[in-house]
């Protein structure tokens, strides 16, 4: 081939890409048929590597494990006796609880009936543009497209492309994400945006009008109303506030979970799929800074 | 490059790929595929370096979901001058591999962002010259670390 039909080439291909790519923009969708064959295709691959990179480190975990073990059994027990006391102490707690609620004939839902544990195998990020991770649960253990995942009680994201047996799960701090959000103890709603703004990488949120109180350290929860993620769930803590804008707050929110420790997540179907939830606010209470 | 040692570097760049994957802060900041892409176009040939850099582009597409293709554009555009510059320059020194792997690497992140303009998608910050110099130095040293498997792979520099 001459430079000339090279150069050519080229250019018809870079064409064809723009197009592919545009067309996926106007449907807003990004999942096409030769994807999701080349991520069947790679698939295998990451999960075998991931697999082995996690049996060296549990095995080297475990030998490290092991020398520490005596002195840790020690202190365990100590541990044990003043927390069988402690327990004791619960149960009877427990128990007066529960013939409260009955008493108040509080409807029990468990939002967390349909949940599966998924290992985070592989962080896809790029550069500035994306937070992504891929977790090894897929359609085939049925989990499926926005299906939700949590760090202990802290939002850590939904699914984006679920695959045969490894799904793609978009961070809420990917510059593309939004979460209908609500302060804790005001109740005042606005849209908690991805996009690691500033140096510590915080995340706005967004519509917060100038006559709410708001202040440094408040807690910011899910409110529901995006029919994704249940109302109550821990999202993060107000660090700044900025009066730059004339009729809203600019404030800036540090997530709760923590992107570099990610190692196991909790999914669960979106909210729309479980029906009315139960305010799920009592375990995010517990993350309080 | 012949088409078996095509396959064989896009290959191990898939297994490089889920290598840096483990480990949170080199998923962010390094590019195994860019890697490969331009070292195939290194030694000059442009015809060869497109069907690397596209291949390369499309696996690459496959976990990193905004649309698919848009790696595949990317490499293809950095690999297309690189292979340009290679016919005036010898790209395959270490020293011409080095700058190669760095320019790449700005120019690779660059139209990332000129995508998400042209395509009015939403941006995070700019990160700052701290972690774009980490990714030109992290791309840099696997370029180098790869660059001897590479040059021993057949028909790389015919």
């Amino acid at each position: 081939m001459t430079q000339r039909q090279v150069t050519l080439l080229y250019l018809a291909t870079a064409l064809v890409l723009l197009a592919l790519m545009a067309a996926q923009v106007q449907r807003e969708d990004s999942g096409t048929a030769l994807g999701n064959f080349t991520r069947a295709l790679t698939a295998p691959v990451v999960g075998a590597v991931s697999w082995v990179g996690a049996s060296l480190s549990s095995a080297w975990h475990g030998y490290v494990a092991l020398r520490g073990a005596e002195e840790e059994n020690r202190r365990l027990r100590r541990e044990l006796s003043l927390l069988q006391a402690r327990l004791a102490r619960r149960e009877s707690q427990a128990l007066e609880n529960r013939r409260l609620q009955m008493l108040l004939d509080l409807r029990q839902v468990d939002p967390f009936a349909r949940g599966t544990v998924a290992r985070v195998v592989s962080f896809v990020s790029e550069g500035p543009l994306s937070r992504a991770v891929l977790v090894d649960r897929g359609r085939a253990q049925g989990v499926g497209q926005d299906w939700i995942a949590l760090q202990g009680a802290a939002v850590v994201g939904r699914i984006v492309h679920a695959g045969a047996s490894l799904s793609e799960l978009m961070l809420i701090s990917d510059p593309d994400s939004g979460v209908a959000a609500r302060h804790q103890d005001e109740r005042f709603a606005g849209i908690l945006r991805g996009g690691n703004r500033g140096p510590a990488r915080w995340m706005p949120l967004e519509y917060v009008p100038k006559d709410k109180p708001i202040a440094v350290g408040d807690v910011v929860v899910t409110s529901g109303l995006d029919g994704l993620f249940p109302p109550g769930l821990l999202l993060g803590w107000v660090r700044s506030i900025d009066d730059a804008s004339p009729l809203t707050w600019s404030v800036a929110v540090e997530p709760a979970f923590d992107a570099s420790r990610l190692e196991e997540v909790l999914l669960l179907p979106p909210a729309r799929a479980t029906g009315p939830e139960s305010d799920a606010g009592e375990s995010s209470r517990a993350g309080e800074r | 490059m012949r088409l078996k040692a095509l396959l064989l570097l896009t290959g191990g760049g898939v297994v490089l790929r889920a290598l840096l994957g483990l480990w949170p802060g080199l998923a962010l900041v390094s590019d195994p595929m860019l890697v490969l892409a331009v070292l195939a176009a290194l030694p000059g040939r442009m015809d060869r370096a497109l069907g690397a850099a596209v291949l390369a582009g499309i696996l690459q597409d496959a976990w990193l979901g905004r649309w698919y293709g848009e790696f595949a554009f990317i490499y293809l555009v950095v690999v297309f001058f690189l292979s340009l510059f290679a016919g005036w320059v010898d790209l395959v020194r270490p020293l011409s591999t080095i700058l190669a792997l760095a320019a790449a690497t700005v120019a690779s992140w660059g139209l990332q962002l000129g995508l998400s303009a042209a395509f009015d998608h939403p941006v995070a910050d700019l990160p700052g010259a701290g972690v774009w110099l980490g990714a030109m130095a992290v791309n840099v040293v696997l370029g180098l670390l790869a660059r001897p498997v590479v040059r021993r792979l057949k028909g790389y520099e015919s």
